[in-house]
Order: C-alpha cells, then structure tokens, then sequence
C-alpha cells in the first residue's frame, strides 16, 4: 500500500487473503479511503465499492468455496486517471458467460446472481482470464468515462 | 421505545412494525446473516393484528447483494404469511442498485417512513 516509485502519483496495493470476508474488509476500505484523499466523486467511490465487495465475495465463495487454506489475490492500482483492480481465487475457474439476467422477469424474485451483473454495470470495463479464476475491473470518473471511444481494455 | 436487537431496532405505529436498520454498512458476510436472522424472525413472529412491516434503511449507507438477497427471501416469506412489506430511507446510491437490478419493480419502496406507515394505512 504505497505511492510507485518511478510514478509518485501512482498508488499501489497487492496483498494476499485467506478466504474470509472479514479479513479483507480493512484493505478495501483502505482503497476507499484512497480515492477519497484523490477527491473521487462519492457515487463512483460508491460504486468502485461495490463491485470490490461482490468480487471478493465471488472468489471466496464461488472460487474458493470458503476455504480458509486458499487465499484472494487482491491487486489495486489507483492513478489520477483511473483505478484497475485484479482480483484472483485458487478455484477451478468460472463461466463468465452462463451468468444469467437477473433483470428478466422470472428471475426477478430470484436470490442470488446479481454480483457480476453489478460489477459488469459500475465499472468501466471489466475482463477476466480464459481460466476464470482472476476477474480484472477499471474505472474511470464518470466524466473520463463518458468521453471513451470504446477502445479495448488495458492490460492490467 | 422499541424491541431493540444487535442489527434493528422494531417500533409499532398504528398496526405497522417498523424496523429500523442500525449498520451503516450492510456488506459483511455475518453482519448480513445476523441482521436477516433478525428481519426473519421479527416477520416470523408478528403479532396476529400487525402484519404490516416497514423495514427503514435511513441509517444505511452501503449495501451488497448478499443484502438484496436476505430482502428478496424476506418478500417471499412475507407474501407466504400475507403481510405487507414496505421499503424506505433509501439512500441514492443503493437506488441505483434497487433500480439497476430491476428489485424495485418487486418491493414496495417509498422515500420515507411516513410515506410508508401511511401506504399501510389506507
């Protein structure tokens, strides 16, 4: 949890979690508090959060099955123009593309499955690797967002 | 003076339990269980001649989708019993989730308790 060396304005975070969602509570916090001191406007803060929160709580439980001997990867880049995040379980891997709409009608009253749909709707961008067990996610303040062209995601 | 609990705080107005929120975060995985334990349990046990619920969320600043998942299992359960559940306090920001996710088409939400209380009432 430092400023880069070679980019002073560049703060940067990896750390390793056992799979307990208690233990990771502090860093994400320590993330919010970052874009904070960078005057981020409050609902992208908000939803930054957010889609922290739903990534790691889908590496413990869909990747990691709450095993404590597994851990969460957590990588957190925070720049003047943007945050990029890559999050990684020690699970098989999963289908990013069998999640269902939790949008339509007869899923509505469904429980579950609204985290990746969350995340996929308050980052920029959002990718993951061919195996399915690391989840990248970037965002932009909203008004950079706006003026993208759709150009492909940066590598994290 | 209401019932209080780790996680809410029930008063009664009129025939309606109002059930307020007390986390300003919603988001850790035993907060959640504990305060869905304690939202079930109060709707599980209403008295006979209060089966109108309004569950306030005034205090509460962040939410994830474990929580929407503890309120849609609620709405269910409070169906199956026939008592009516009203939602309201919501901050803007968890709107957004209630109205990204499309959850705000199966709640009854209202901007405020009194706004609440008195959709029950009529």
């Amino acid at each position: 949890m430092s400023p880069s060396l070679d980019k002073p304005d560049v703060w940067r975070f990896e750390r390793n979690f056992p799979s307990v969602s208690a233990s990771v509570v502090p860093f994400l916090d320590a993330i919010v508090a970052e874009l904070e001191k960078r005057e981020w406007n409050p609902s992208d803060v908000f939803a930054i959060r957010l889609a922290l929160d739903e990534a790691v709580a889908n590496a413990i439980e869909h990747g990691n099955r709450h095993d404590p001997e597994k851990k969460v990867q957590l990588c957190a880049e925070i720049s003047g123009e943007r945050i990029l995040v890559s999050i990684q379980d020690e699970g098989p891997g999963f289908s990013f593309d069998s999640i269902r709409d939790p949008t339509l009608e007869e899923n509505l009253e469904i429980p579950q499955g609204r985290g990746l749909f969350l995340i996929r709707n308050f980052m920029t961008r959002v990718w993951h690797n061919d195996r399915g067990n690391v989840i990248y996610m970037e965002k932009r303040p909203q008004n950079e967002a706006e003026e993208l062209d759709g150009d492909k995601p940066l590598d994290p | 003076m209401g019932l209080s609990n780790a996680h809410t705080m029930t008063r009664y107005i009129g025939k309606a339990a109002v059930i307020d929120c007390l986390d300003a975060k919603l988001n850790e995985e035993l907060t959640i269980q504990a305060w869905g334990e304690e939202l079930t349990s109060i709707v599980a046990n209403l008295p006979k001649d209060r089966d109108r619920v309004v569950v306030n969320f005034q205090n509460v600043k962040f939410m994830s989708s474990s929580a929407l998942r503890v309120l849609i299992t609620l709405n269910t359960k409070a169906k199956v019993q026939k008592a009516a559940l009203f939602l309201c306090g919501i901050c803007p920001n968890i709107m957004e989730v209630f109205k990204i996710t499309k959850l705000d088409s199966i709640f009854k939400i209202r901007a405020t308790e009194n706004e609440a209380v008195n959709s029950l009432l009529k």
